[in-house]
């Protein structure tokens, strides 16, 4: 167990008390409305903040024991942190600021240079390394300073590294291809990692267990996709949103385990037979009462569950026919209140859910 | 995404004047703010037009005049290097510290900033004065009188001007904020290397422009001086106590000293305006 973390901090008119962990090379994502406690959470394992009782192991380490008056300093912890800021040293150029950490350590300059010049060739798309290794981070866009705060962050060699939205205060443009170096630096590079976001697709995409806090108790803890594709509280319901198909990678989509192919878009390079799933928002779902035909969409047989008013839509939510696939449960479908009178269909009614395949993005997901 | 940096820019200025058609201000206000500046520019001016320029090196290299000017610069020289080396860790407690208490030593510290100098260099003198509280010891233990000594002009020039160091150095550290010192914690940096390796160098903006403005008050001081050091050639005299004395024997050699320490200010206003006087003054 890298990470095991139980503890319980009061303030006046806030109280967390969890408990989590994570195994080594495991990356936990948390899940939670703002005030959830996700801050204090971050600031009890990296050592900022000391709760009331409790204890915290990182790397088999106890860092925190409150009943046992242990409290190891931030800075004897092992725990990096990537916050949404980058936070780079402005006086120090991407080099000096990713050969802090292993500087600090005590690793001779010559080397600890090397080794954040190495690490930034990483970070950094193809020959970026080379115009920015000696620049300051006032002459780098966001998302390199971003890219290479990341670097920093690992150059120590941290049992744990915090995740604090670290894509949040990026652009639309720079975010996904932050999203699947992340994916490759943590996941890939077995970082033991808590990742705390807002966005589903994040944990989705990076996390291979999630607990959703809410109001400093986890409220729902498991594997993502499960998590996520059967959001059982109303706040994991709000930020997952999104239709989840899992499966694997071919072709130009998505095998489901009952064999049938759900066509879209790849985002990110996915190998063939690697664990994916494909991600589309219910609006983008059409609702039919018959099978429809001859149009390039991705069609297939549910049975109607509930039927859910939302503000001006209707949120029409699947369950499967006796027979059909089971993968269906819980997809929901956002239509208009006419087209559901239209439709005249109650909860029990057969009926034909249909997505354009444009509308759908596959992600490799952990496996 | 550079709004990290440390220094408070200035705020970016519309470039496009032309079109601007932003809220204005009452068009009155044009009338005090322009006598408001005259107070300040015409003096000066009245020195240029008073200077008697062609004797102008013969009285600036007078042995007075270069004496005070050696002891001026010496004195303010060592007063700022004594302001940053106690008033530098003194900012980073008002700024970091968290013990109660804290507004109170301020306030202290913001002293000197208001009291007039001749009540400074008063207190100073029956402080370290041969009768003094701590003057009685230092004759009885040592033998050492400060008072009317090149020492003493360092002590009174290092009490004036010790805020505008600490206040500066203080608002560098507050904008800095700790947020660098954190992430360096995360990387594994003691507070001590934390301390040397970023936040030092995250406020040498702000130190070098406190400094400036230290080394301008100490160059301008005078009431402290004169209470606590007299007055004596070579010894106590600084500029600013020569241009008091010459003014009433040779108005000349006064307003060449004058225009003297203009210069210095000229020079002090340049390298340490912009982020030195915000918030300060």
């Amino acid at each position: 167990m890298s990470l095991a973390a139980r503890f319980r901090l009061d303030r006046p008119a806030f109280s967390i008390d969890v408990d989590l962990s994570a195994e080594a090379g495991e990356v936990l994502a948390v899940l939670g409305p703002n005030g959830a406690g996700k801050s204090t959470l971050l600031g009890v394992l990296s050592g900022l903040l000391r709760p009331d009782s409790g204890v915290v192991r990182v790397a088999d380490r106890v860092v925190t024991d409150v009943e046992g008056g242990v409290f190891v300093p931030a800075h004897r912890r092992g725990v990096g942190l990537l916050a949404q800021q980058a936070l780079l040293f402005p006086h120090l150029t991407a080099v000096g600021n990713v050969a802090f950490g292993p500087r600090a350590q005590g690793v001779p300059r010559r080397e600890a240079e090397a080794r954040a010049r190495a690490l930034l060739a990483d970070v950094l798309p193809n020959g970026a390394s080379e115009t920015l290794a000696d620049r300051k981070p006032a002459q780098m866009s966001g998302g390199q300073q971003q890219r290479v705060a990341l670097a920093r962050a690992i150059a120590p060699g941290p049992g744990l590294l915090l995740l604090d939205e670290p894509l949040a205060a990026l652009d639309v443009d720079a975010a996904p291809a932050m999203r699947s170096l992340l994916r490759r630096m943590i996941r890939d590079g077995k970082q033991t990692a808590v990742l705390v976001t807002h966005s589903a697709l994040d944990a989705l995409v990076l996390a291979d267990r999630v607990v959703v806090l809410t109001a400093g108790r986890v409220v729902e803890r498991g594997p993502t996709r499960e998590v996520l594709g059967r959001p059982r509280s109303a706040f994991t319901a709000r930020i997952a949103g999104l239709d989840l198909v899992p499966g694997v990678r071919e072709g130009d989509g998505l095998r489901t385990s009952d064999g049938a192919l759900v066509s879209g878009r790849a985002s990110g390079e996915i190998a063939a037979g690697d664990d994916a799933v494909a991600v589309f928002p219910p609006s983008a779902v059409s609702v039919f009462a018959d099978e429809p035909h001859g149009s390039p969409r991705n069609v297939v047989a549910v049975r109607l569950a509930a039927i859910e008013p939302r503000g001006d839509v209707v949120r029409l939510r699947a369950a499967p026919r006796t027979g059909g696939p089971d993968w269906v449960d819980g997809l929901a479908a956002d239509v208009t209140p006419a087209a559901v009178a239209d439709l005249g269909v109650e909860p029990g009614s057969d009926l034909w859910f249909s997505v354009k395949a444009t509308e759908v993005e596959i992600h490799a997901v952990p496996v | 995404m550079t709004t990290h940096a440390p220094r408070t820019r200035r705020p970016a200025r519309s470039v496009d004047s032309r079109h601007d058609a932003a809220v204005g201000f009452p068009r009155w206000l044009w009338v005090p703010a322009a006598f408001a500046f005259a107070l300040i520019a015409l003096p000066v001016l009245g020195l240029l037009l008073k200077a008697d320029w062609p004797r102008m090196p013969e009285l600036l290299l007078s042995d007075a005049a270069l004496d005070a000017l050696r002891l001026s610069l010496i004195t303010a020289a060592i007063s700022t290097l004594l302001c940053i080396l106690l008033g530098g860790p003194l900012a980073v407690i008002l700024a970091r510290g968290r013990m109660r208490g804290l507004r109170t030593l301020r306030s202290v510290v913001l002293l000197p900033l208001v009291l007039p100098p001749v009540v400074g260099g008063l207190a100073l003198l029956f402080l370290v004065g041969r009768t003094g509280l701590v003057g009685r010891g230092l004759d009885l233990a040592f033998g050492i009188t400060v008072p009317f000594t090149t020492a003493a002009v360092v002590l009174a020039q290092t009490f004036v001007a010790l805020p505008f160091l600490v206040v500066s150095l203080e608002g560098a550290l507050r904008t800095a904020g700790r947020r660098y010192e954190a992430v360096a914690a995360t990387l594994g940096a003691s507070p001590g290397l934390a301390f040397r390796r970023v936040t030092v160098p995250l406020v040498l903006p702000g130190l070098a422009s406190g400094s400036v403005l230290a080394f301008a008050r100490c160059m301008g001081e005078f009431g402290a001086t004169i209470a606590f050091a007299g007055s004596l050639q070579g010894t106590t005299r600084t500029l600013p106590l020569l241009v008091y004395l010459e003014r009433e024997t040779d108005v000349a050699g006064a307003v060449a000293l004058s225009l003297l320490l203009v210069v210095v200010a000229m020079i002090v206003i340049v390298l340490g305006r912009p982020r030195g006087t915000e918030g300060l003054l």
